[in-house]
């Protein structure tokens, strides 16, 4: 089981590194970022302290969770199902939790390497480092937090020939309301509060300023996680079951 | 050895108000190479499909070997190439038979699949470059990776020009068929009676004939009559003649089927259908295989 693990895995990445759009939205977006939030900003931060910069490294790596969580795997997943290949899968020994695990296990490495490439841009060209502990804490929470915005990518993927339109309103929607893309006065702090991005900056901040994680945060990410997975298998479930007339 | 490989136990399949089987009843054996041979939507695709566990029947139910469901191990002894199928992205034909193979417990050699698929040269080119007719070999690869004892095949040569419809059969020939049940559709009555041994013939959901080709061929007296005439036969000449099974007409030029030519030609001199349509009979084709399923396509 591990080696077929392993095998379509490999396919995924393959397939995943080969795709120039897939590239750029992985590693190139949240570098860019990176550097266009600093650079922007970089008088601002001077005068506010390191501290900013430190920020600014959070938000761009939360961004990458977002955006392959988000726009790239519900894409990719609904690439497949309108090719029929779900179809041709179903007919060989090739068990659906393998080749959904193989799917995750390869955009949480893909995720692995753009939170790494992060923060060797902000340690080389911005000096901003972490200790270990704080880079192996925060790399651990940006994890865990992909596999619910996994989750959520799968039940839009699952939306047929509106996915790509869905993942973008989503997308960007979160951005807006969690001011990772611009601070927007008016919205709603409770809407704000009740979003996973919330969460999912919340704690990242609580590992940069005190190296552990914040008991609410986690909680609620636990929960958001519990909640489009099991979402995520009704929907898979019960496409099975339309296919099957 | 279980040499019942499949049992379809009086399967219906209906979508919304169209019945696309009706309680079909079959059983195919170890050795066997069967046609399923009929006009669009005759219910060859839903077949294979209710046998690929992709749809679930209405009613009835499929023995897989002794298995009474689809269950892994029973898959790891099926191959199967459906229809409707696009090859992903980003993905090398080689890659993609490698990985498939690590799907079966006791797969085909990488090398014998590329041979038996004719897509040896094509290992390095990436799977949804390929054309129509090299697609339909590559998911035939597919379905060859797991060694089957099934081997499930919809409308496999669709796409394919003629060389590569010849070399598919030879390898299909290849393959060593006596130990394996091979299960094909096609609408290609030449091409089923080249391959299969036993032919089924389905129209509008149920079974039509189900036999050997030579029997079959004997048994099917159907004649067609090609015809020239001012006006097609009206209502009240039709009762006067007898049964006429389906009829084409194109400008003054009519083809009909009927079961005996000599029976229908006389009622045509006796009645004066022929005099009062100024009739004249261009060909007489007798019997066969051919006629009786040509009768059963829509009218064109």
């Amino acid at each position: 089981m591990l080696n077929l693990l392993y095998l379509q895995s490999l396919t995924e990445m393959r397939r995943q590194l080969r795709d120039f759009r897939s590239v750029l939205s992985i590693f190139l977006f949240p570098t860019i970022y990176l550097i266009a939030s600093i650079t922007i900003n970089r008088s601002v931060m001077q005068q506010l302290g390191s501290d900013w910069i430190q920020y600014a490294v959070v938000y761009a790596t939360s961004l990458s969770v977002l955006s392959i969580g988000l726009m790239d795997f519900p894409t990719r997943f609904h690439y497949d199902r309108s090719k029929n290949w779900n179809r041709m899968l179903q007919v060989t020994p090739l068990a659906r939790s393998i080749y959904l695990l193989a799917k995750i296990v390869t955009q949480l490495l893909l995720q692995a390497c753009a939170i790494i490439l992060v923060f060797l841009i902000a340690a080389l060209f911005f000096h901003v480092v972490f200790s270990l502990t704080k880079d192996l804490l925060l790399m651990l929470w940006l994890l865990f937090s992909e596999l619910t915005f996994l989750a959520i990518g799968l039940c839009i993927g699952m939306a047929g020939s509106a996915t790509n339109f869905i993942s973008f309103l989503v997308f960007m929607g979160l951005l807006l309301i969690s001011g990772m893309l611009a601070t927007i006065h008016g919205i709603p702090t409770w809407l704000e509060h009740a979003m996973p991005t919330y969460s999912l900056l919340q704690n990242a901040m609580a590992i940069i300023h005190h190296p552990f994680f914040s008991l609410q945060a986690t909680g609620m990410m636990l929960l958001y996680a519990i909640i489009f997975i099991v979402f995520a298998v009704f929907l898979d479930q019960r496409k099975k079951i339309d296919t099957r007339g | 050895m279980v040499n019942t490989y499949l049992h379809i136990d009086h399967i219906t399949k209906s979508y919304k108000n169209k019945t696309a089987l009706s309680s079909v009843d079959l059983t195919f054996q170890r050795g066997e190479i069967i046609t399923l041979l009929g006009p669009n939507g005759a219910g060859k695709s839903t077949l294979i499909n209710l046998i690929s566990g992709l749809i679930a029947p209405d009613a009835g139910k499929i023995t897989y070997f002794s298995e009474s469901s689809l269950t892994r191990a029973v898959k790891n002894r099926m191959g199967i190439m459906l229809q409707e199928v696009q090859m992903i992205d980003k993905v090398r034909v080689g890659e993609i038979i490698r990985l498939f193979r690590s799907y079966y417990t006791h797969p085909l050699s990488y090398p014998e699949i590329l041979e038996l698929s004719d897509l040896t040269r094509y290992e390095k080119t990436y799977a949804n470059q390929l054309s129509g007719g090299e697609t339909r070999r590559l998911q035939f690869a597919l379905a060859l990776c797991g060694n089957p004892d099934i081997l499930l095949l919809d409308e496999p040569t669709v796409g394919m020009d003629i060389d590569a419809r010849k070399r598919f059969w030879q390898n299909i020939k290849s393959l060593g068929l006596d130990q394996k049940l091979l299960l094909l559709t096609t609408h290609d009555l030449q091409e089923a009676q080249e391959i299969a041994d036993r032919l089924i013939l389905l129209a509008n959901g149920t079974i039509v004939i189900d036999g050997h080709y030579e029997a079959l061929n004997q048994a099917s007296r159907l004649t067609r009559i090609t015809l020239t005439s001012n006006r097609f036969f009206n209502e009240e000449e039709q009762h006067s003649l007898p049964l006429i099974h389906k009829s084409e007409s194109q400008d003054n030029k009519h083809t009909i089927w009927i079961d005996n030519a000599d029976a229908f030609l006389d009622a045509l001199y006796t009645t004066g259908i022929k005099q009062a349509n100024a009739i004249t009979v261009q060909a007489i084709q007798t019997g066969g295989l051919h006629e009786l399923y040509q009768s059963l396509l829509p009218t064109s």
